[in-house]
């Protein structure tokens, strides 16, 4: 208490002798002016004159304001004066501080995202009653590090046995076709729940009840409880739903329940049903995650105590399967990854250095603030201040623009999670219901400390080079326009940095935009309206297995639909392949041989001589019209495993040179596999000309694939494919109603997709380049501006003693023009040596050289014109004037 | 024009003691009392005056209080105290040894 009154106190005192200062020194300017009138000067001009040769009244009197003798540390304190300076400072060097502070809200920014991305993953908190008591138990290999989630004959014994855990529940995920009258089918996501799970979230329902121990009894009716969103979006929010009929896949289920708003525990559920646990020999049945609630009294290191000894003992009793496993108990939403943590915490290494990079930056601006600032620094210290003083100053002023980084550095960071939350939840699966776009308080609290650490960086490095000793003594100097902060070697190499970091991303952005804006152009042209892509998946559905079916069994789903859709007048083709056209495909090295020569790896176009590879069914070649050159297509007969046969493209063709039809070919050798099996080439296809490469279209290997192996089944439509897929559904349904069909879209659509993340990634790119590039030129000009500046006096001398003007700027143009250009060919050379080395198969030199010509001469301009006004000012000196402050 | 002579470097403090020891004066008239008494010969840098006036008075050398001018305005007044009575006249000594010195280097004939 009394520590705040003695700071009141301070702090009014401080206010008054502010005030009294600027009142001494405005009257010290009227007291002059009516001097200057009375030598006849006109009124406007005897006050301007006064004004001028006071140098300005809140300089001084804020200078003077509050310079009180104390302890070291107590002088490093903030005032709001230094705030309010802070601000003004902001404000008068409006280029700079927009520069700085959009780069370091940049960076505040990112370091905030992975700040909140980490804690989210490695210590989520869960939005329910006693959240941190809820765990997940599972079981890891202590040799591979993997989770062994078939952990069913386990979850029965735990849930009859353990002692710090209760309502020990298990849950899968599984998908399922909604199947309503009204509407097309959906694929809908249902947690397929030991009942005793509710009670772990200890959520009543909105209506109904929720799922109960009778309902996990095989034979029993079949049950669903829904959650709010569905039951508002397939239901139409109807309070008589419970005890409706719906179809889910093959299943026919009663809803017996209808969950609050917001609940979708365990991760983001809308449909519960029950997990019908039979016993299971170890290691066996569906994969699982078992989870629970800590009981009273329990904590989760006495859990971890007690599962370790039952580990201990079940790897006693059966050692062949349980040796290795060992049981752990984990908060709920824990990335249970021992990598989680470490990796977050890298990943925030990865923003320290990007803020550090940023603080660097922005120091050098500051640094050249504060170098234009020094007489009223040189006041200050004169005036008593002392060095902490003066740093604590510097320091406030740099937390002024930190802190306005950090605001803005938040909003966009939110607005960011928000986005990609957003997206994600669009385009894939909807996130867990623990994660949303609002920052946590500790985010808050740590983006501070980034802002405060970042005003370290930024306001003190400069502050200690301004306070240095060589500021005693130099009262006289003020007003004489120079400055004596020296900007030595360090900084000459930072302006030598600066613009051959500039050179070198500047090309590259450009290319790297440049080739997206190519391949997206061409890909446009592409008739991929008439193709409708979608992935189908059909699994057993039958409750408590582990889900998937036979091959046969799925290739005989497969094949029906693909004979069902041949009959269809709309289809002119139906395949299926595991990569898409035009989309990303797996690339691997291939070798081959031709009858008993030495086998040599293709040299193919793509990067690293990688070939695209992809497995392909009967007829596609055909489905996406592309002609065949020479050979076959393949024959359903080239699916059996023995018969090992691939199909490639021209470019492919003509990197192995000759003939191809016989050639052999293989997958070469990675690390330590072995190089896969022979195929023989039986087919050479047109180029899609599709993915291009600085050499040409890429090189393409076609394998026989299996439907039931497929990602995805393509048909050709006659007119547009968009309005063919509800047809599709039906034809789907049709076959088997737990057929699910995803994403589908025209393969225009999926193309777009593709697009679009490929232009945000280079659009983003292009940002921080360009955010980069401007920071750099506005150092360069920073710091050419000051280091000129600096020079007035020594070049008022060389006029003065008899060098002419045009010798005088073709000296000090000849000293930027060096340092800019070490660093031109500094980054021209790096530039060079990363096309020779390791670029040159991803960017074409000659998309290259334009932008580094045109950055090198960009940094050349930035430089020479910052020294054009310094220079002009250093020549108008008085030469006797020069003569008279050197001495 | 009068000519504009800078001062010495380090004589700032023994002028304003000087301009004080001829009776209080506020800010502005410790500098037109330099500026008139050397005859327009020395200017003083109004951004060093405030400086000097507030370690003079840290030093106790000088002591202010605040006064309404002949115009009526409010104006600080400083004044000379025993320490900065003490202060000048060591000052004095210290600069009429110097000058003297100065002078006797100046005034030497060359030998022919």
């Amino acid at each position: 208490m009394n520590g705040l009154l003695r700071w009141w106190r301070e702090w009014r005192a401080s206010r008054e002798e502010y005030r009294d200062a600027v009142e001494e020194m405005r009257f010290h300017v009227e007291q002059e002016t009516e001097h200057n009138l009375r030598r006849g000067l006109s009124p406007r001009e005897a006050k301007r004159e006064a004004l001028r040769a006071f140098g300005g009244i809140d300089r001084f009197a804020e200078a003077a304001h509050d310079e009180r003798p104390g302890t070291r540390w107590s002088e490093f304190r903030l005032s709001w004066l230094d705030w309010k300076l802070g601000t003004r400072m902001l404000a008068k060097y409006p280029g700079m501080s927009i520069i700085s502070v959009i780069t370091m809200a940049a960076a505040i920014g990112l370091g905030v995202i992975w700040f909140e991305l980490a804690t989210t993953l490695v210590d989520p908190r869960l939005p329910l009653d006693e959240g941190d008591r809820i765990v997940r138990i599972e079981y890891r290999d202590s040799r591979t590090l993997d989770v062994e989630k078939r952990t069913m004959h386990e979850f029965m014994q735990w849930r009859e046995q353990l002692a710090s855990v209760g309502e020990v529940s298990a849950h899968r995920t599984v998908e399922r076709n909604l199947l309503l009258e009204v509407r097309a089918p959906q694929i809908v996501r249902v947690a397929e729940m030991s009942a005793a799970g509710f009670g772990v979230a200890r959520v009543p329902p909105l209506l109904g009840r929720t799922l109960i121990a009778s309902d996990e009894v095989p034979g029993s009716e079949d049950v669903v409880v829904i959650g709010y969103d569905a039951w508002q979006r397939y239901f139409d929010g109807d309070r008589t739903v419970v005890g409706r009929e719906v179809q889910l896949g093959r299943t026919r289920a009663t809803i017996v329940g209808v969950m609050p708003e917001g609940y979708r525990f365990p991760a983001n559920h809308e449909f519960w049903i029950p997990l019908r646990a039979a016993q299971a020999e170890p290691l066996e049945g569906p994969a699982i995650t078992v989870f629970g609630r800590l009981r009273t009294g329990a904590s989760l290191e006495s859990a971890g105590a007690e599962l370790a000894t039952w580990g201990a003992r079940m790897a006693q009793r059966s050692p062949a399967t349980h040796e290795r496993l060992q049981p752990r108990v984990l908060p709920f939403a824990a990335s249970g990854e021992a990598s989680a943590m470490r990796d977050a915490l890298l990943m925030n290494l990865g923003a320290w250095l990007i803020l550090a990079l940023a603080c660097a930056n922005v120091a050098a601006l500051m640094f050249a603030r504060t170098a234009l600032r020094e007489s009223e620094i040189v006041v200050r210290n004169a005036l008593g201040a002392s060095r902490m003083r003066v740093m604590g100053q510097l320091f406030t002023e740099a937390l002024v623009l930190t802190s306005v980084s950090a605001i803005i550095g938040l909003i966009g960071a939110r607005t960011a999670i928000a986005f990609a939350l957003n997206l994600t939840a669009t385009r894939h699966t909807p996130l867990p219901f623990w994660m949303d776009a609002n920052i946590a308080p500790a985010t808050i609290l740590y983006t501070a400390l980034l802002a405060i650490a970042a005003a370290g960086m930024v306001g003190v490095l400069p502050a200690l080079r301004a306070t240095g000793r060589h500021v005693r003594g130099q009262l006289s100097q003020i007003g004489s326009g120079g400055t004596s902060m020296r900007f030595g070697g360090a900084w000459s190499a930072i302006i030598v940095m600066q613009v051959a970091f500039s050179v070198l991303c500047l090309p590259f952005g450009i290319a790297a935009a440049f080739e997206a804006y190519r391949e997206t152009r061409l890909r446009a042209a592409y008739p991929a309206d008439a193709y409708l892509t979608f992935s189908p998946v059909v699994d057993n559905e039958s409750a408590g297995a582990t889900g998937a079916w036979p091959v046969e069994q799925v290739d005989a789903v497969m094949a029906e639909l693909s004979r069902r859709l041949l009959d269809e007048p709309e289809v002119a083709g139906v395949t299926v392949t595991n990569a898409l056209p035009a989309l990303h495909h797996p690339m691997a090295r291939i070798e081959a041989q031709r009858g008993s020569e030495t086998p040599f790896v293709v040299p193919a176009n793509t990067e690293g001589q990688r070939v695209h590879v992809s497995g392909v069914g009967p007829g596609f070649f055909e489905t996406f019209q592309v002609p065949i050159i020479s050979g076959r297509e393949f024959r359903p007969a080239d699916i059996d495993a023995t018969r090992r046969v691939v199909v490639i493209n021209q470019s492919m063709a003509r990197n192995i040179g000759g003939n191809v039809i016989g050639v052999r070919v293989r997958f070469a050798a990675v690390g330590e596999q072995e190089p896969g099996p022979w195929h023989e080439i039986v087919g050479v296809v047109r180029n899609f000309g599709l993915t291009p490469t600085v050499k040409g279209e890429a090189d393409f290997m076609y394998t026989p694939l299996l439907a039931a192996d497929a990602s995805w089944m393509v048909a050709r439509v006659k007119g547009n494919a968009d309005t063919y897929a509800h047809r599709l559904r039906t034809v789907a349904m049709e076959v088997d109603p737990s057929l699910r069909l995803h994403y589908v879209l025209s393969l225009r659509e999926q193309i777009q997709r593709e697009d679009q993340g490929i232009i945000s990634m280079v659009l983003i790119a292009i940002t921080i380049i360009m955010l980069l590039v401007m920071l750099s030129a506005a150092s360069l000009y920073a710091l050419m501006s000051v280091s000129v500046a600096l020079r007035t006096r020594e070049i008022g001398i060389r006029v003065a003693i008899g060098a002419s003007s045009r010798a005088v700027l073709t000296s000090l143009f000849r000293r930027v023009a060096t340092q800019i250009g070490i660093g031109v060919v500094a980054g021209n050379i790096i530039v060079a040596i990363l096309l020779n080395r390791m670029l040159q198969e991803v960017v074409s030199p000659a998309t290259v050289l334009l932008p580094m010509a045109a950055a090198s001469i960009t940094m050349l301009l930035v430089g020479l014109g910052a020294c054009l006004l310094p220079a002009r000012r250093a020549l108008s000196i008085q030469p006797t004037d020069a003569l008279r402050e050197a001495r | 024009m009068p000519p504009r002579g800078d001062l010495v470097t380090g004589t700032l403090d023994l002028l304003v003691l000087k301009a004080l020891q001829l009776g209080d004066a506020h800010g502005w008239g410790i500098m037109d009392r330099i500026r008139s008494t050397s005859g327009n010969e020395l200017q003083v840098n109004q951004g060093s005056l405030y400086p000097s006036l507030y370690r003079l008075k840290r030093q106790g050398l000088i002591g202010s209080r605040w006064a309404v001018t002949e115009n009526n305005r409010r104006a600080r007044f400083y004044t000379l105290t025993e320490k900065g009575r003490e202060r000048l006249a060591a000052e004095r000594r210290e600069w009429k040894r110097l000058s003297e010195a100065v002078n006797r280097v100046l005034a030497t004939q060359v030998a022919s």
